[in-house]
């Protein structure tokens, strides 16, 4: 019988970031880079297990930017022109690296990997990774859930009926493509403030996370820490992230990625190769770029790089995921010690983080699952939901505002370099709720706009802009964006308010800003229950 | 290859493939050890044997034809002139001619506020009080925490001085777990306070845990103590260092929606800090020729594969040493055979 339990929360976002008017455009690159990468040898790790017949659970949000992403047939499309140019990249690396045995083995491991996300992605899944995530969820090992309908932070947000609009769009895209509402949400940046859970109630849903603080400082004080939910006074229940697990994945001094056995993420043949040689696989306007293959490891703090280890590299993974499960281990054994239950360990990580940054990682996973299925008695993965059902009774408090951004506040989104955009965000959500009452019952080319306005509100709203501008790298592309959807937004509006939509404007931005094809403007009518907007989930609510 | 399908198959097939895999004493081996040798010498990537051949297979018929196995309707003909960059399309209004005051929370001790005065709302005060531009404006900041605030009744407030320049400031209010509220305005020849806008109510995080306590769910404070220790509040003994340890923890900067961007989440890069002068050098070696276009060639034995027009060019990384690289190139009717061989020495000094 175990002593507590591991919810491994993988959180996968992406912006929406979809441009048919360029033939090629940097910033969709970190879709396809996160597909190749990310997305699909998760997949493969979770199907192998699944094959095998290991029971396992794991928590996964998928942003409904990144659910409408991978239903797109544009970016589908650009997808396998993506992989087809770095299967032939690959191709020229096998060859060229004939002499060099070390880049040899590499260069044909990208080869078979590239040539199996070709498969992957084409063949198995007819181009919507959706349904790879949908048949992990019916097998009973991902508890999927949902996250802000485009990534919006709400605790900047002060309009309700923004908010409400964030998670009844983020319910309708989940059920539209799993099939069945979320029982979860990952707040976006673990951004809460208290009321946000009214809103979740409403809508189904069950449980959501905070960072350690939110749970820390809530009141009345939590008797079991971070180390148990509590139920905030709507019935939601809340979940603390656990700093300890945390820290050994993300620490930049302590954490496993930074092993030097380990994949160096910055020395890329796109910057490395000879710039003839490389320029067919580099951005149209021939800036060096990453291409994904990389054929150093870590090494340490240098600048003479070793070549990369795919056996060493593995063994350290392994090695690191039997640490990582004795540390979990003993916290739970000496938690369990303190407190009157089985306590919960809740993990949460960007998944991004693995593959992409910590090429390793999804190793990482399948070791530690495979271990904690095998090797040991002491912990379960488990998801929120499972815990909820086994311990229904939990104590009732208020979570403190908090977000799991850098000091723990809101200052990552709300700084010198992004600050301005608020009073634009606000304004247009104060212009959504105007324009959705004023108009309650459209119909035809002036429901059309008004869906379009709240298709570029919420593209506003994705908390990715204020924080590429406050981190500083692609800052012009945020700005751009932000600034877009404000004129987007206010175009729409006044031609809402005085009576001239231009058919040919709105044409143009259904085309371009194609996001949530059936959303519904009304559901920025405050006076319009949540109950009326979403059937389904009226009707699994008691 | 999943340990399933390893388990169907006949240790003399295991020994096969574990040779083939570089596996040493294979015979001393039980079935058991052999698999999981196996197991972990298995590329990570490599796919199942029916995902192999239908790899291949899937890639035979459909690589190069993206546009034939999944179409994509034609960008209408009115957007592919259009350059969503503008610069019009990146106009935004420096200000909606509003009268309104915002507040938001940045942190247990800051606010922020932005605000917006309609211009009819700044002549009127113009004509009772003079000059708009000259007045010299103030945010008064109220405590309202656990009130019905009606404007007069908050616990406490304080004024700040700001310029008609901006319109926006961050207030350093220092009070966790306070509720606030803040009116832009300006005193009165008479002294008393004119509010020309107020705005929304918000309450600051604690910075601390709650010192309220649910009898049901009760735990002695030393168990709590070691309670927020495990879940990252560190080493400290008073509840103060407890909570600095935990803030200090956060600040790291551990999991920050970075990767959100795909922007660095955690710098790992070694940089160096003082002198940035580096050079590499690198020597790659071209092998180029032609034949008949149905001629076989191989290059140091592997087959390659020529153009239409028979011609063949191969790109090799060259390192320190000396390289043999017999080409030979065949008639299709095998009669005739011609093999040359280029020696290539490279040495770095």
């Amino acid at each position: 019988m175990e002593k507590g339990f591991l919810a491994l929360i993988l959180h996968a976002h992406l912006p929406f970031v979809r441009h048919p008017e360029f033939p090629d455009f940097l910033e969709e690159d970190w879709f396809y880079e996160a597909i190749t990468e990310t997305y699909i040898p998760l997949l493969k790790v979770f199907q192998n297990l699944t094959n095998e017949g290991i029971k396992f659970r794991i928590t996964m949000s998928v942003s409904p930017t990144l659910l409408a992403m991978f239903q797109d047939s544009l970016l589908q499309q650009r997808y396998l022109k993506k992989i087809e140019k770095l299967i032939e990249l690959a191709e020229k690396e096998v060859e060229r690296t004939k002499w060099l045995p070390e880049f040899h083995d590499l260069a044909l491991m990208y080869l078979e990997h590239y040539r199996f996300c070709h498969y992957f992605f084409a063949e198995k899944y007819r181009c919507d990774l959706t349904l790879a995530f949908k048949e992990l969820m019916e097998a009973g090992n991902l508890e999927l859930i949902t996250c802000g309908a485009t990534h919006g932070f709400m605790p900047l947000m002060i309009n309700q009926t923004a908010i409400k609009a964030q998670v009844v769009t983020a319910v309708q895209s989940h059920i539209k493509a799993f099939g069945r509402p979320p029982r979860g949400i990952w707040l976006p940046e673990c951004g809460y403030q208290p009321g946000v859970d009214e809103i979740l109630r409403e809508n189904g849903i069950r449980f959501f996370f905070t960072d350690a603080h939110g749970i820390l400082h809530a009141s009345p004080r939590p008797k079991y820490g971070v180390f148990a939910p509590i139920y905030c006074p709507s019935g939601v229940a809340a979940f603390g992230r656990d700093l300890e697990s945390s820290k050994q994945v993300w620490s930049a001094d302590e954490g496993y990625p930074g092993d030097p056995f380990y994949r160096e993420f910055y020395r890329d043949i796109g910057y490395d190769l000879e710039y003839d040689y490389i320029r067919p696989y580099l951005p149209s306007s021939g800036i060096r770029v990453q291409t994904g293959i990389k054929y150093f490891r870590i090494t340490g703090r240098t600048m003479d790089k070793h070549p990369y280890n795919i056996w060493i590299a593995r063994e350290r993974a392994a090695t690191h995921a039997g640490n990582f499960m004795f540390n979990r281990e003993k916290q739970i054994e000496y938690i369990a010690s303190i407190i009157d239950r089985p306590p919960i360990v809740v993990s949460p990580y960007d998944a991004e983080l693995f593959g992409h940054w910590w090429f390793e990682g999804p190793m990482w996973l399948d070791f530690l699952i495979r271990k904690i299925t095998f090797d040991q008695n002491t912990i379960r993965l488990i998801s929120p939901a499972d815990y909820l059902e086994m311990f229904p009774k939990n104590q009732v408090s208020v979570p403190s505002m908090s977000s799991w951004g850098y000091k723990g506040y809101n200052e990552v989104w709300l700084e010198g370099s992004n600050d301005w955009i608020y009073r634009h965000l606000h304004k247009a959500a104060d212009r959504m709720v105007e324009l959705a009452m004023n108009y309650p019952n459209a119909s035809g080319d002036l429901r059309r706009a008004l869906n379009q306005a709240a298709r570029e509100l919420l593209l506003l709203q994705s908390s990715d802009w204020a924080f590429i501008m406050k981190t500083g790298t692609m800052v012009e592309y945020a700005v751009k964006r932000t600034k877009i959807h404000i004129n987007r937004f206010n175009q729409l509006y006044d031609q809402i308010k005085y009576n001239r939509i231009e058919l040919g404007y709105l044409g143009e931005l259904e085309h371009k800003d194609n996001i949530f094809p059936n959303i519904n403007y009304q559901i920025y009518n405050p006076n319009l229950s949540t109950r009326a907007l979403q059937p389904e989930v009226a009707a699994t609510l008691v | 290859m999943t340990r399933e399908e390893l388990a169907g198959k006949t240790k003399k097939d295991l020994i096969e493939i574990a040779k083939s895999m570089g596996v040493k004493g294979t015979s001393k081996l039980t079935r058991e050890e052999l698999i999981e040798h196996v197991l972990l010498l298995d590329p990570p990537f490599s796919a199942n044997p029916e995902d192999v051949k239908a790899i291949s297979h899937h890639l035979e018929a459909t690589i190069g034809g993206a546009d034939s196995i999944y179409t994509q309707p034609p960008l209408p003909e009115h957007l592919s002139k259009v350059a969503v960059y503008a610069e019009a399309e990146q106009d935004i209004p420096p200000s909606y001619n509003d009268t309104r005051i915002a507040l938001l929370v940045r942190d247990p001790y800051w606010l922020y506020t932005y605000w917006d005065i309609n211009s009819e709302v700044k002549s009127k005060i113009s004509q009772e009080y003079g000059d708009f531009q000259k007045i010299a404006l103030v945010l008064r900041v109220y405590d309202v925490t656990g009130i019905d605030f009606n404007g007069h009744n908050s616990n406490y407030y304080f004024d700040i001085n700001i310029n008609n320049y901006t319109n926006s400031w961050y207030i350093n209010v220092g009070n966790p777990n306070h509720s606030f509220c803040v009116d832009i305005g300006f005193i009165k020849p008479d002294g008393s306070f004119y509010t020309i806008v107020r705005s929304n109510f918000v309450t600051t995080p604690r910075d601390n845990v709650s010192e309220v306590i649910d009898e049901e769910w009760m735990i002695i404070e030393e168990d709590f103590k070691r309670l927020y220790r495990a879940a990252g509040g560190g080493q400290g003994n008073s509840s103060l260092e407890l909570i600095e340890s935990l803030l200090l923890k956060l600040e790291k900067e551990m999991g920050s929606g970075a990767v959100s961007s795909l922007a660095s989440p955690v710098k790992y890069q070694y940089q160096p800090k003082d002198r940035k002068f580096w050079f590499v050098l690198n020597t790659e070696l071209i092998v180029y020729g032609a034949t008949e276009p149905d001629a076989k060639v191989t290059v140091q034995g592997e087959p390659i594969t020529l153009r239409p027009d028979g011609t063949f060019t191969m790109r090799f990384a060259l390192p320190n040493g000396i390289q043999y690289i017999p080409v030979v190139a065949s008639s299709a009717d095998g009669i005739d055979t011609i093999t040359i061989t280029p020696i290539v020495t490279r040495e770095t000094i």
